[in-house]
């Protein structure tokens, strides 16, 4: 079992100050995008706690990804704010960035480098002092079965290596918030149970998870919480503990008993039939 | 053997798939530009053709019996015009539809060879040239018209030998670079053929001698531009049939060669495991800029070193900055020892200008992670200036000693210093430009190749008129200076450097405010374009 998210002290100093699990940790305040004429993210408030593994799920084109870059800094809000652990995310997005881990859209790679070159690039970012880089990054290639491509550049990588990269990167100095956008998707099924183990380990230390999915099934599986978005707009927000329990959740006044079944009321179900097929 | 059958509708849909690629690619604002400044030159070239070459010329070069060396020159000058936009441009098959593209429909691989070619030679480029070509020959033919069945069909295989010289050229280069010291042999070799081009153009002028001249001559007349003028503007039929089995031999040889290289397969990279090596020469380098800005300094550096076109540019300075100036006609010691001042102040920053000038665009969707990194965006920006800076100043030692090594005239402290200082100079001045033309102009880069990225309109003559405040004081040196005078006056230098450090340092500081506002517009203008 690798020691990422193990219990030992981090000899760098840098282990989170985890949050007690309840507080508020990420705090929306009627967020909205723009790109152009076109809203991306609409008025959205949303509040997630310490300590626990939020799905945003939504329909593609529904502003999850938009939300993550606003979360992140990656975009720059049109208007609304943003808390994270407790601190407004502008102007203090660069202390906070220290504290939070992302695996954004399209991974951001640099595609020439090698995977450990860019691993510990990352883990020097934020700030990480050299001995414990390179601890971390032989580990997490190890765990990751990417020790077999170290000559090769990231761009020579497959999708899922990719990903796993990008993870790797997303988690490397221990942040007490991480930012997932699709994270399986494309990776194999043993480094899937591996990483999930991961969140679970790393959630129980009182860190937080905030990813996006389209797999249903394992959101249900994997996440306490979720918030479901439709055309930029908060849709629905629930914890999922009852469908666990083999009990159901409720919106608008029905029941649902998975979160597809929800997912669809939302989203809509589309049924048409093609001419030729 | 069956021939390729050639699937027409697969062809018809996939060439107009192809002009719409490059009617998108012309809606976009630096499209527009790009469109607007092409058509621009165009219309120049044409205006050029009809008032001064083409027919007129033509016409007045069969009266005076100079014909054939008119046509020659001519047709040189549109064969180099042709293979260097299709150079630049990337020329056809490889554009438009690669073998892995096609691969996905059913066709055979000969049929997949044949679309390719044909929707290449129809890319704009070569229609253009054959429009000119054969304008040419119809020139040639005013009150000759018994050369129009000849030369039309040669003009035609002109451009079909520019065309194939092109694409054999293109995967040559490809080939080569997929070696790790492609770049840097090619950056040598193409330095030095330069130099070599001058030097004997150089030694021509210079000689006295009518057999060389007339050798030289005879050689000419079955290249490809003095067997295509022979058959444009040839009178005796021996000539012509001569010249026409050369030109025949000059589709065949470039054909041959994209034969050989399409037949052989790339060559695999092979993994070598191992455990991970740290403390390479990268990171003990860019630990010299602490923990702050030393993990971003060894980041550009890698890039940068990773960058064909760096590398290439790298490799090419040397060769080029310590060999232009001997090769040059009727230079004199001192003009040669100015001439290598002006060189140097371009040689350290002109090498590493596809990376400094341009830093976000080799990075693709990697410049998002800038955004998600505890530091503000503006020491990324100062890092990868740094970076270049290095690189270039790694330069200028060497080329020191070997320009000094070649140098006749009486050194003293201040000619050596000079060289150092004109270096130092040019590395702040352009790499001021380059914080600029980063922000401003950025666009995106295939760090695989040299050819074939379209730099935006805007930065080209963003470039251009940026280059002209350090270009003009050098002509004028080289036109009225001395060395004597220079060295005189050697404290000039040294306030070029103080000045254009002052510049460096002024444009670290608005840069960085320009970053901050165009930040969204950065990155989509490099992350978008490449998704």
């Amino acid at each position: 079992m690798s020691a990422v998210f193990s219990d030992a002290t981090n000899p760098a100093g840098d282990a989170p100050e985890a949050k007690r699990k309840g507080d508020c940790v990420i705090r929306i305040e009627r967020l909205t995008k723009k790109f152009g004429r076109i809203t991306a993210v609409d008025d959205l408030s949303l509040e997630v706690s310490a300590g626990r593994l939020f799905g945003f799920l939504g329909p593609n084109g529904a502003g999850k990804s938009t939300t993550i870059g606003c979360l992140t800094g990656l975009l720059d809000p049109t208007a609304g704010s943003i808390r994270l652990l407790g601190e407004a995310l502008i102007p203090h997005s660069v202390e906070i960035k220290r504290r939070i881990g992302v695996m954004p859209e399209g991974l951001a790679l640099f595609d020439q480098l090698r995977a450990p070159e860019f691993l510990a690039f990352n883990a020097r970012m934020f700030g990480l002092d050299e001995k414990t880089t390179r601890g971390r990054v032989e580990e997490l290639l190890e765990a990751m079965d990417l020790k077999s491509a170290l000559q090769r550049p990231l761009r020579e990588f497959s999708a899922g290596m990719r990903k796993k990269v990008a993870f790797a990167a997303s988690i490397i100095h221990h942040p007490e918030i991480l930012f997932l956008d699709e994270p399986f998707e494309s990776i194999d099924p043993s480094a899937t149970a591996m990483m999930k183990e991961w969140l679970r380990r790393y959630v129980a230390q009182g860190c937080t998870v905030f990813m996006t999915s389209h797999v249903l099934e394992t959101v249900e599986r994997l996440c306490d919480d979720v918030g479901i978005i439709h055309f930029g707009k908060l849709a629905w927000r629930g914890e999922l503990k009852n469908l666990s329990g083999g009990g159901d959740i409720e919106c608008d006044g029905r029941r649902f008993a998975t979160l597809e079944a929800l997912f669809l009321h939302i989203a809509g179900e589309q049924h048409r039939r093609l001419s030729w097929l | 053997m069956r021939g390729p059958t050639i699937p027409w509708r697969m062809f018809r849909t996939l060439l107009k798939l192809r002009y719409q690629l490059l009617w998108a690619q012309a809606r976009s604002s630096t499209g527009k530009a790009s469109l607007f400044a092409a058509l621009y030159i165009f219309g120049i070239l044409v205006f050029l053709f009809f008032a001064l070459g083409g027919f007129s010329a033509a016409f007045a070069a069969v009266r005076l019996g100079r014909a054939v060396q008119l046509a020659r020159g001519m047709l040189a000058g549109l064969l180099v015009v042709g293979v260097v936009a299709g150079l630049v441009s990337g020329a056809g098959p490889r554009v438009a539809f690669s073998d892995i593209v096609l691969r996905r429909y059913p066709i055979t691989s000969r049929e997949r060879l044949a679309v390719r070619h044909m929707i290449g030679l129809l890319d704009p480029i070569w229609p253009l040239l054959l429009a000119m070509t054969a304008g040419l020959a119809a020139g040639f033919a005013i009150g000759n018209p018994w050369r129009l069945p000849i030369g039309l069909p040669a003009a035609a295989l002109y451009v079909a030998h520019a065309y194939l010289i092109t694409v054999a050229i293109l995967s040559l280069v490809d080939r080569l670079l997929q070696h790790k010291a492609g770049p840097a042999i090619l950056g040598s070799a193409v330095a030095l053929l330069m130099v070599a081009v001058v030097l004997v153009q150089s030694l021509l002028l210079r000689s006295q001698n009518r057999g060389w001249l007339e050798t030289l001559d005879r050689i000419l007349r079955f290249l490809p531009p003095g067997a295509a003028a022979s058959l444009i503007a040839g009178a005796k039929s021996a000539e012509i049939l001569l010249a026409a089995c050369a030109l025949a031999g000059w589709i065949l040889l470039p054909a041959l060669v994209l034969y050989l290289v399409e037949k052989r397969p790339p060559v695999p990279v092979r993994e070598r495991p191992g455990a991970i090596a740290w403390g390479n020469p990268v990171d003990k380098t860019a630990g010299w800029f602490g923990p702050g800005f030393g993990p971003l300094v060894a980041k550009w550096l890698r890039t940068y070193l990773r960058s064909v076109q760096v590398r290439f540019g790298l490799a090419a300075a040397i060769p080029f900055a310590v060999g232009l100036p001997w090769v040059l006609p009727g230079r004199a010691h001192d003009k040669v020892y100015l001439m290598t001042l002006s060189l140097f102040f371009a040689m350290g920053a002109v090498s590493t200008s596809y990376g400094s000038m341009n830093m976000f665009g080799l990075d693709g969707q990697g410049i998002r992670r800038y955004s998600i990194l505890p530091v503000p965006f503006k020491r990324v920006h100062r890092a990868g200036s740094i970076a270049a800076m290095l690189l270039g100043a790694i330069l200028i030692p060497p080329a020191l000693i070997a320009s000094l090594a070649f140098t006749n005239i009486p050194l003293d402290g201040r000619l050596i210093l000079m060289p150092i200082l004109s270096g130092v100079a040019g590395i702040f001045y352009f790499n001021a430009l380059g914080l600029w033309t980063t922000v401003l102009t950025p666009f995106p880069v295939d760090p695989r190749t040299i050819i074939g990225n379209h730099p935006p309109a805007s930065y080209v003559l963003l470039q251009v008129a940026l280059f002209q405040p350090a270009v003009i004081p050098m002509l004028y040196l080289q036109g009225s200076g001395s060395a004597a005078l220079v060295r005189d006056h050697w404290w000039l230098l040294g306030a070029a450097v103080v000045i254009f450090a002052a510049l460096y340092a002024v444009s670290l500081f608005f840069t960085g405010r320009t970053l901050l506002v165009r930040r969204e517009r950065l990155i989509s203008a490099i992350a978008i374009a490449r998704k």
